[in-house]
């Protein structure tokens, strides 16, 4: 699957610093189409109002938990395609297993660095 | 109790009086008086004996409590709500505000230097020298705010010695204390949603580690029912 320089992409996390950080490094890797949730309820209505080419969401948040909305996104026929990265510090053994279980595409552990979103998008899209 | 002279009407005319003495009379208000009086000699006894064990509680209650306020005083409470904890709820507030304040000035640098025009490559790099010097002088919060974090440790680790003592001096066990609702929600939602939160060094998974798990088939394998437990 190649990746679409223009497809929009949907960051859901609740602490502004971190959406701006992320926004900025989809720019920096050619991504114009950026989008942003403060938790999982908010992303869940935004993936009904519009079609999103990728998820990257945080674990800990509320009141829905990055984890909650993998789930929903999961067990919705209309959304249950839509690559989904968690970039999350949520650091346990136990978080990654459950993530993956649960059908995440990739994982990333905070701190991380453009280079590895740049890896693991390009992972998820199979380039 | 009031002394009559009238004689009281004890038992119905004709029936079978279960107050009859053993001689098969009625007994006399005076049997009744005598009675009452042996009885009330036999309660004085009992409620003498009773208070001393009342009082003897008493003297090791009081002797509880004033030991509880000798181990409250050396807990030294007031000293902790007076000052050291509004202290370190001062310092946690501004350490917030120092990072969030230093964090913003650094994007707004980062986002100008990203967004400028690179065309003329001296007017881009006196621009990212600029930004880039602004970006240092953001960072010195580091000092200030590694000082408030170092005493906010400090006041930590106090009030946790101060409790450790006072606990172990009244000889409190922790699961003796009923936690509340509001707690024990929290701590079921926490654990249902697997809501670590930030590891410590050497107990975070890296990277690495992570990828592998990703990459591992055996996890892939996992059905709905799997998935499910981790909610139930």
């Amino acid at each position: 699957m190649a990746i679409d320089p223009s497809m929009p992409i949907l960051v859901v996390d609740d602490y502004k610093t971190m959406v701006r950080i992320i926004r900025n490094l989809l720019k920096q890797l050619g991504f114009s189409e950026v989008d942003d949730a403060a938790d999982g309820t908010e992303a869940l209505q935004k993936l009904k109002d519009r079609k999103y080419g990728l998820i990257i969401s945080d674990w800990n948040m509320e009141p829905m938990t990055g984890y909650e909305l993998l789930r929903e996104v999961r067990g919705d026929e209309s959304l249950n395609r839509t690559p989904f990265i968690m970039v999350t510090a949520e650091s346990k053994t136990e978080n990654v297993i459950a993530a993956k279980k649960a059908g995440v595409n990739n994982y990333i552990v905070k701190p991380f660095n453009a280079a590895t979103l740049k890896n693991k998008i390009d992972a998820v899209f199979g380039e | 109790m009031a002394r009559t002279n009238q004689k009281p009407h004890l038992c119905a005319k004709g029936a079978q009086s279960p107050c009859r003495n053993r001689t098969g009379r009625e007994p006399s208000l005076a049997n009744f008086m005598q009675l009452a009086e042996r009885m009330a000699d036999a309660m004085e006894g009992q409620q003498a004996q009773f208070d001393r064990k009342v009082c003897s509680e008493l003297r090791d209650i009081s002797a509880d409590i004033t030991e509880m306020r000798r181990e409250i005083e050396r807990l030294r409470a007031c000293e902790l709500s007076d000052r050291h904890l509004p202290e370190a709820s001062e310092d946690l507030g501004a350490t917030l505000e120092a990072t969030s304040t230093a964090t913003n000035s650094i994007m707004e640098c980062v986002e100008t230097i990203l967004q400028a025009d690179r065309e003329n490559s001296d007017e881009f790099a006196v621009l990212v020298i600029d930004q880039v010097v602004q970006i240092l002088e953001a960072c010195t919060f580091h000092d200030i705010t590694g000082q408030r974090v170092t005493r906010l440790t400090e006041t930590l680790r106090d009030v946790e010695d101060r409790l450790g003592q006072f606990a172990t001096a009244v000889g409190t066990r922790a699961e003796a204390q009923p936690r509340s609702a509001e707690f024990m929600a929290r701590e079921e939602r926490r654990a249902r949603l697997l809501l670590n939160g930030p590891q410590s060094a050497g107990k975070a998974i890296s990277q690495n580690a992570a990828d592998d798990i990703m990459s591992a088939a055996e996890v892939e394998a996992a059905s709905q029912d799997d998935i499910d437990s981790l909610f139930d």
